[in-house]
């Protein structure tokens, strides 16, 4: 098993790296970016007397330079001092600023908002499609199957604003960004963090609503193949208990399939929470991707995109492991 | 109620499944008791109710398409008053203290019947652990014991194993070691080495002889194949669409049979010797939609005639052997079974 990480680990080099050169390449193949085009601003402002600058800005960034020649110093940058290059975009401030302090402050977010999605996604999910298949075509099963096509097919960001508005109108509660604006930038105390806990729980619903509504589906059709099959009569006809049977019989091997989809909800639910990151204001990595793709700022996109993927493939191993430790048919050596 | 001696008595059971085509009428009015220490087989062609009858034993019929219409299942129980396994609610927790301790059962298909995510061991613990008061310990020596007891080899590696690394004939031992953890009075064996070839069948079959000798229980064995019935049953109910055509201990069944089906059961079987093509009964059972007026063997029987359109009784030919068929009713001419049969 350890080595079986390991080398899986070691494999998770080379993808990343071959992530990062296609991304930079697609995010640096329009024209345009946003630093030629302070370059040109430049120009045309001060003409002349702006040329030194300019050089240097040249030289600095390589714009004189093909992709590649920009690539490596960019992943070199990345590998050796973590650092990611700089935002040129005015909308973090007026300087420059490094690239990786931007994605220091809201990768926590992220990656919090995400993980509380994924467990509300399936702490909810689970028990409603076991007991939707156990009782299929009962009263239980057709309200939450409508649900969950409602849920599935809804916009989150109809959803966000529905939920906004019956948060403000039942518990006078505004919600939008991380903290309510007494809290913004203040030191953590308990209030904040009751405060923030608050501005979390609608986030956690509407972007978790439309993975659980497909996990609903999903594991529902596998708990009904498994139902049918002779080991659940097997275990009835030991005298199991019924609802002893359900979840320690047919649950444990539906559960796989969806334990394999870890890897892709992961990014599902990052790119998902971009339109609710803008509805509610929330300071994720997918918003800002979203705004850096619009100001073609490549250094900010490019490492978001790194970002992400390194996420993606690290909640690929996760599941794959937890796959190997559930499952005794795989083999992994 | 029950008599004595016998363990378990099922009475005019009738199980109906309504499908989207109709109501089948799987097990229609059907009797017959297991009398403890004997093997009962239960012999019939597949679609005949047999195995829905022994599931019934256990009122384990799928719901809610299966329904258990009539009928009672009597249970022997040691200085209690009999018990109707039917009276009971078929998720309750009655009836799960009787399932796996007092009945089990082996089913068909060793390679779907045990589950694939967890070990041979927890599988056979989780009988024991369910029915005794006994520490995991305990229970796990109780596994390796009954993998050994069936003849699985290096039982204490054996018990750590999955069902994917073990084969057919060795999954069924397991099921077998599963069913007889907590010495249960009647293990139901359904068609339990259908699946299985013909070398594992007559070990598997042997083991069983062998367990109902020294674990003293009762062995309700169902099957389809005459030869199996032959070498393990003591007495044998032949069924046909759903009812018993004919009761007998296996010589009265083997070598004087009356009703025509089981005539035509014994014909059809290949023989040492025997030169020449198989006979095969003509026709086939009736679609369960459209089931014959009367006997509903009577559109292939050569001794057909009027009064079969009549649902015949059925008759004693003698206390052990039954047949339900007009030819041995008063006035009936019966069938030459001696030429029959050669």
């Amino acid at each position: 098993m350890a080595v079986y990480i390991l080398r899986r680990l070691v494999y998770l080099i080379p993808t990343v790296l071959l992530i990062s050169i296609i991304s930079f390449a697609v995010i640096n193949a329009p024209p345009g970016d946003i630093l030629s085009s302070q370059v040109q601003e430049l120009e045309q402002q001060y003409g002349p007397a702006a040329q030194r600058q300019i050089e240097a800005l040249r030289t600095r960034y390589g714009l004189d330079q093909p992709v590649y020649m920009r690539y490596f110093p960019w992943i070199v940058g990345i590998i050796t001092r973590l650092d990611f290059g700089m935002s040129f975009s005015g909308a973090y401030g007026i300087e420059f600023r490094p690239v990786v302090d931007i994605l220091a402050e809201r990768l926590g977010y992220t990656v919090l908002i995400s993980v509380l999605t994924l467990g509300f996604t399936w702490v909810a999910a689970i028990p409603i499609a076991v007991y939707s298949a156990a009782w299929q075509r009962s009263v239980f099963d057709y309200v939450f199957t409508f649900i969950a096509f409602v849920g599935r097919s809804m916009p989150n960001f109809l959803l966000a604003l529905l939920l906004m508005y019956f948060v403000y109108t039942n518990f006078g509660w505004s919600l939008g960004g991380m903290f309510s604006s007494e809290y913004v930038g203040q030191p953590w105390s308990w209030g904040r963090f009751v405060d923030f806990l608050r501005n979390l729980v609608v986030p956690v619903i509407v972007i978790g609503t439309a993975g659980m509504a497909t996990i609903v589906r999903v594991l529902r059709a596998t708990m009904l193949d498994e139902l049918g099959k002779d080991y659940v009569q097997t275990a009835r006809a030991k005298g199991v208990p019924e609802w002893k049977v359900l979840w320690t019989h047919p649950v444990k091997v539906a559960i796989l399939p969806i334990v394999s989809t870890i890897g892709w909800m992961l990014p599902m639910i990052f790119s998902g929470s971009v339109i609710t990151a803008i509805v509610l204001n929330l300071p994720t990595i997918g918003l800002t991707l979203y705004t850096a793709l619009r100001a073609q700022d490549m250094y900010l996109a490019g490492s978001c995109v790194l970002v992400f993927s390194v996420l993606t493939v690290i909640g690929t191993l996760i599941s794959d492991i937890i796959l190997a430790k559930i499952d005794p048919r795989i083999r992994y050596d | 109620m029950l008599q004595t001696n016998e363990l378990i008595k099922v009475e005019d059971l009738q199980v109906f499944f309504h499908t989207d085509e109709g109501i089948v009428r799987a097990v229609d009015n059907v009797s017959f008791s297991v009398v403890q220490g004997e093997t009962l087989g239960v012999l019939g062609e597949s679609g005949c109710g047999k195995s829905v009858t022994a599931r019934a034993v256990l009122n384990l019929i799928p719901r809610p398409k299966g329904r258990i219409h009539n009928g009672r299942i009597w249970l022997a129980r040691d200085g209690k008053q009999p018990l109707d396994i039917l009276s009971l609610r078929p998720y309750g927790r009655q009836i799960g203290r009787i399932r796996g301790r007092e009945v089990s059962i082996v089913f068909q298909e060793p390679m779907t019947s045990l589950n694939p995510v967890h070990s041979i061991g927890r599988q056979i613990m989780e009988a024991v652990q369910l029915h005794n008061r006994v520490s995991k310990r305990e229970a796990r020596q109780r596994a390796m014991e009954m993998l050994d007891r069936v003849g699985i080899s290096a039982p204490s590696q054996a018990v750590d194993k999955y069902p994917h690394e073990f084969s057919g004939g060795m999954r069924q031992r397991a099921m077998i070691a599963i069913a007889l953890s907590c010495n249960p009075r009647l293990l139901i064996a359904d068609e339990p080495t259908t699946a299985l070839d013909v070398t594992i069948e007559s070990q598997i079959l042997e083991l069983l002889s062998e367990l109902k000798e020294s674990m003293d229980m009762s062995i309700m064995f169902i099957t389809h194949d005459l030869g199996v019935i032959g070498e393990i049953a003591d007495r044998v109910i032949v069924m046909y669409a759903g009812k018993i055509v004919e009761r007998g201990l296996v010589r009265d069944i083997f070598h004087d049979p009356k009703h025509p089906y089981t005539v035509k059961l014994l014909e059809s079987r290949p023989r040492v010797g025997k030169t020449g093509e198989l006979s095969s009964i003509a026709g086939s059972v009736p679609s369960p939609f459209e089931l014959p007026a009367g006997c509903y063997f009577s559109p292939r029987c050569d001794y057909a005639h009027e009064r079969c359109r009549q649902e015949p009784a059925e008759i004693e030919i003698t206390p052990e052997h039954t047949a339900k068929c007009w030819l041995f009713s008063e006035g009936g001419s019966g069938i030459d079974a001696e030429a029959a049969v050669n």
